[in-house]
């Protein structure tokens, strides 16, 4: 009966997928909370310089220079104690996503003209890879891979709370800073309502549900967790008026950086004259 | 009174004008008075506390605080709600409302931050309260990541870190394990004995004789069916049963069955 469940009851599978990524993509901090280099640094060093390194990815014209900043990331990989394996996973979803296909029509001679390197009949055609489309392709692969690489590098050793601060050195409005900090608390709350409620309607219509049947109770649980929202909204702001809100927010404002932070911003400015040196090298 | 506090005068009110909340009430509240507001769920307990500080308003009768009547008009004014909202604290009974922040640290720095606190005092107030509640591991994380103690203890740390004069709490015990219940108890004394007034929304009969001396009973009707001390109260059986604080419990004792009245936060079968 589980395995039918499974297999044809879209709403169930929807829910759990949805759930399941929510724990492990947005609230899980697993990474984030570890003590190690990347994780010590004020999270807004830690973006900007990051911040900085995408930059220096982008302006990269020489693929040494892209393959040298992608080590320096996996180096940071390993010293903020990531496993090599789960992160390599991770980044490298992208890149046929992200820029593969894009990429293989440069390789062929009737994009990017020049001296063949490899030649092939595919379908009747005669193909030819030239040896510019191979490194503009080659280029623009390790570009995608080495940005993706640090931005999922910056999200999983910062945890998620953090980064919405770092929001405040880009001088956006307090307010918007605070209001985004209480969607990301409430979201759990949601998650764990919907869960509850999906597992009561299980518990009492059964586990097959009629296609028709199965509409209206979607549609009754997405009026239900409005109006639960709605009021959670109004219960909220009397919390925050008794605490003293007066409509602008003040949040703390915690930046201190340390001599580890300065050192840090010290060794990304050696990395990105490097970086620059075997760009034009 | 010179040390009067809140006074309330007829006071009735009903959520969209429909749905009556309370029917009129009369209270008198002075300073270093520890309180326990009783009655069923459905009472009104919740409003009346809510109607203290200032978060809604009578529909007919009048609220006074500090000398002064509690309206829109009152807390408009800038300087009269900073200086209510210094003094009067209310820990809501869903933590969930309470801790509205990403993490527990910036749940506390919130009441003193926006009150305008100097560094330095809100710094040295809210270091007491984490050593006083014992919560200094749970700063970085985020309150869904705790369990209901914990959210019960760090929702009344966000209310102490302002250093009210007057603690308002609804139901502080309601499902919690009876260690945590303990504590949280101990919490409420001993702030009523650094000289806050202390008001506890409870149908807990069970923790009323030490978190007050003065009690108000809220009868079906919304109305305030007897208030006195609590001991006096709490003999009262017929009062009790009356207001659905205390009902008819049937007992197994080896062959023997008796029925007799019990207090409960939770009905047994």
């Amino acid at each position: 009966m589980a395995s039918a469940f499974n297999k044809h009851n879209f709403i169930g599978r929807s829910i759990r997928g949805t759930l399941s990524f929510f724990r492990e993509s947005v609230l899980s901090e697993e990474h984030a909370s570890h003590r190690a280099f990347l994780q010590s640094l004020d999270p807004r060093v830690k973006a900007a310089t990051f911040l900085w390194l995408c930059l220096m990815v982008l302006i990269a014209r020489n693929i040494y220079s892209l393959i040298f900043l992608y080590v320096f990331c996996l180096v940071l990989v390993w010293i903020s104690k990531i496993n090599l394996g789960f992160f390599l996973k991770r980044t490298w979803i992208f890149i046929p996503l992200f820029s593969l296909f894009i990429a293989i029509p440069a390789l062929f001679s009737f994009i990017s003209p020049g001296e063949a390197l490899l030649s092939f009949n595919f379908l009747g055609l005669r193909l030819v890879i030239t040896r510019p489309g191979f490194s503009g392709a080659l280029l623009f692969v390790t570009r995608v891979i080495t940005s993706v690489s640090l931005i999922i590098l910056l999200g999983l050793t910062t945890r998620h709370f953090a980064l919405l601060k770092v929001l405040r050195i880009f001088k956006v409005p307090q307010v918007f800073v605070m209001v985004l900090g209480m969607s990301y608390r409430y979201i759990y709350l949601f998650v764990e309502i919907v869960q509850e409620t999906y597992q009561g309607i299980r518990s009492r219509v059964g586990e097959i549900v009629p296609y028709r049947k199965g509409q209206s109770l979607v549609a009754w649980n997405i009026a239900t967790l409005w109006q639960r929202s709605f009021k959670l909204n109004d219960d909220v702001y009397n919390a925050m008026l008794s605490r003293g809100y007066t409509g602008e927010p003040v949040l703390a404002d915690e930046f201190k950086a340390s001599f580890k932070d300065w050192a840090w911003v010290c060794l990304v400015a050696i990395i990105s004259g490097l970086a620059l040196y075997l760009n034009h090298g | 009174m010179d040390d009067l506090i809140f006074s309330l005068r007829a006071v009735r009110f009903s959520y969209l004008k429909k749905y009556p909340a309370l029917g009129g009430l009369d209270m008198d509240i002075a300073r270093g008075q520890k309180i326990a507001i009783l009655g069923a769920n459905g009472s009104g307990k919740s409003t009346l506390l809510q109607l203290l500080d200032g978060l809604i308003f009578p529909d007919t009768g009048s609220v006074e605080a500090f000398g002064r009547r509690l309206d829109e008009a009152a807390l408009n004014n800038a300087d009269f709600s900073r200086r209510f909202r210094s003094k009067v604290g209310l820990v809501f009974q869903n933590p969930d409302i309470q801790l509205f922040c990403p993490t527990v640290k910036e749940d506390i720095l919130f009441g003193p931050l926006q009150l305008g606190l100097d560094k330095a005092k809100m710094n040295k107030r809210v270091d007491e309260v984490i050593t006083s509640l014992g919560i200094g591991d749970l700063l970085e994380r985020s309150p869904h990541q705790l369990s209901v103690g914990e959210k019960r203890k760090v929702s009344i740390a966000t209310v102490l870190a302002i250093d009210p004069d007057v603690l308002l709490l609804d139901e502080p015990t309601a499902g919690l394990d009876p260690q945590t219940s303990r504590h949280i108890m101990d919490i409420i004394i001993e702030a009523n004995v650094k000289g806050k007034t202390v008001i506890t929304a409870t149908h807990d009969l069970h923790i009323v004789e030490e978190i007050a001396s003065l009690a108000y009973i809220l009868s079906r009707e919304r109305k305030i069916a007897k208030s006195g001390p609590v001991e006096e109260l709490l003999k009262d059986v017929e009062l009790l049963q009356a207001n659905n604080l205390r009902h008819i419990h049937k007992h197994r004792h080896k062959d023997m069955e008796h029925i007799h009245p019990h207090q409960h936060t939770e009905h047994h079968l």
